[in-house]
């Protein structure tokens, strides 16, 4: 196999600048996706049978939900990479992730509280979904604290890319929580094989904010590696090129 | 756009403010993650700069 | 072996090592990591007895009894194989209806004169609502409701058809 455009890829200013190039791409298509969803949504879609006006929290609640997830997954999968390629990139990657993750969880975790308070009865329970999600929550904050604990970068990424791995396992005990145990968080609501249990009247919207907020962390994971590259490239020629 | 559909029953102050809370979460992500880029971009180019006087000043003491 | 191929084994040592123990863990945890247990765990003997648990079901159809003129609720939480009478005072979320899934939390207390013979009795301090992952607007739901509200009216007379000589 011919690796030879992703070496070229890999290479910190043609990373950078393909990261540039994308941005732009990404986040205002977005945004618009994200306002169309959010539109019909509140106002479009009919109301639940038995929840009435207030499951419209699903199209930000379960997409916020989902990245918390997808985002954990990706960094550690880009902290193992940079872990056994020792490929600085990778590295770079997965220390970009863990702002954007950490706010999807939060957003996740509030939304969730503000919808279970109306329907449930309660805004927190000791659920095994809601005590896993948290779990991770702590993880993301424990990558980022351990980051700021090493002045050396190579140092930082090599003890944070443990962790991440480590955190890892965390994932699947999430997505199967609803499955494994009786708890109080409904099941999933979206199936990939099979049918959803959402009707299809409702479901565009979700989809739609699903891949919004894909593409949104995708903007915003330009940004981050763009600001990771610089730091790691101290004394690269390429930089002037690039900064001036 | 009737007040009926913005209210949502009894439930429009949940599902308001998780639509709130989520703009501005989003919003600190693209504004964090510009300031990022941006401080970064800034330090290089002091690093260049201090790079490029003290080759001058290399050179002054040389000649 | 290269450094690379000692670093993939450590990766895949750490994923490994973590994911056992979490297994482990898990398994053993198995119980307590369970949200609410049902009536049947009830009657099996595993709810804990004179401590506060979590007992999940669904609300008895025509169970529901109000006392009038202040908060007092009784209802009955089934899993379709044994059932639990709940008493509870205070308020109760939006979703609570008869055939809902719910959560309560409370002791199982003395059974009174009033109830059947063999009803266990819970008293409450907490009752949350569950709902589950069907979303549908409410026409959907009544035509449904409807479809199998017929098809188990056919099934029944065809039953009897087949009963009948």
């Amino acid at each position: 196999m011919n690796w030879v455009w992703f070496h070229k890829l890999a290479s910190p200013p043609t990373a950078y600048a393909f990261a540039r190039a994308l941005r732009p791409w990404l986040l205002w298509p977005s945004i618009l996706m994200m306002l169309w969803a959010s539109y019909a949504g509140l106002f479009v879609v009919p109301p639940d049978y038995q929840q009435l006006d207030a499951y419209r929290i699903i199209f930000v609640h379960v997409p916020a939900a989902s990245m918390s997830l997808m985002v954990y997954s990706m960094m550690a999968i880009a902290a193992g990479i940079g872990l056994i390629w020792h490929m600085k990139l990778a590295h770079a990657v997965a220390a970009a992730c863990v702002l954007p993750g950490t706010v999807f969880t939060v957003l996740a975790l509030a939304t969730g509280a503000i919808w279970g308070k109306p329907m449930w009865g309660a805004w927190w329970a000791w659920d095994p979904r809601l005590t896993t999600e948290l779990i991770l929550l702590f993880l993301y904050l424990g990558y980022m604290a351990l980051r700021a604990s090493f002045d050396d970068i190579g140092r930082a990424d090599r003890a944070s890319a443990v962790l991440a791995l480590v955190g890892l396992v965390n994932i699947p005990i999430i997505k199967y929580s609803v499955v494994w145990w009786n708890s109080l968080h409904q099941g999933k609501t979206l199936s990939m094989f099979g049918k959803s249990s959402i009707d299809p009247t409702m479901v565009a919207p979700l989809l739609v904010m699903l891949l919004a907020f894909l593409m949104f962390f995708g903007a915003i994971l330009c940004d981050g590696l763009c600001a990771q590259i610089l730091r790691r490239e101290r004394h690269a020629q390429w930089l002037l090129k690039q900064v001036s | 756009m009737s007040m009926a559909a913005l209210q949502m029953g009894k439930y429009g102050v949940y599902v308001w403010s998780c639509y709130g809370l989520t703009l501005i979460g989003l919003l600190f992500l693209v504004f964090a993650a510009r300031r990022q880029r941006q401080h970064e971009v800034l330090q290089a180019k002091r690093r260049i700069r201090m790079a490029e006087q003290s080759q001058q000043t290399d050179m002054e003491v040389r000649s | 072996m290269t450094p690379r191929h000692r670093r993939m084994l450590f990766v895949a040592l750490i994923l490994l090592a973590v994911s056992t123990a979490a297994g482990f863990l898990l398994t053993a945890l198995n119980g307590n990591v369970q949200y609410n247990i049902v009536p049947s765990d009830v009657f099996a003997g595993k709810a804990p007895k004179d401590r506060t648990f979590r007992l999940g079901g669904m609300v008895e159809q025509g169970s529901v009894k109000r006392e009038l003129g202040n908060l007092q609720i009784q209802f009955v939480i089934t899993d379709f194989a044994h059932e639990v009478t709940v008493r509870y005072t205070g308020v109760l979320p939006d979703l609570f209806r008869e055939g809902q899934g719910v959560v309560v939390r409370g002791k199982l207390v003395e059974p009174t004169a009033d109830l059947p013979q063999g009803q266990l009795l819970m008293l409450a301090d907490e009752v949350l609502a569950k709902h589950d992952e069907n979303y549908m607007p409410p026409n959907v739901a009544e035509s449904l409701k409807k479809t199998h509200d017929v098809r188990r009216m056919q099934e029944s007379t065809s039953g009897s058809a087949t009963a009948a000589p």
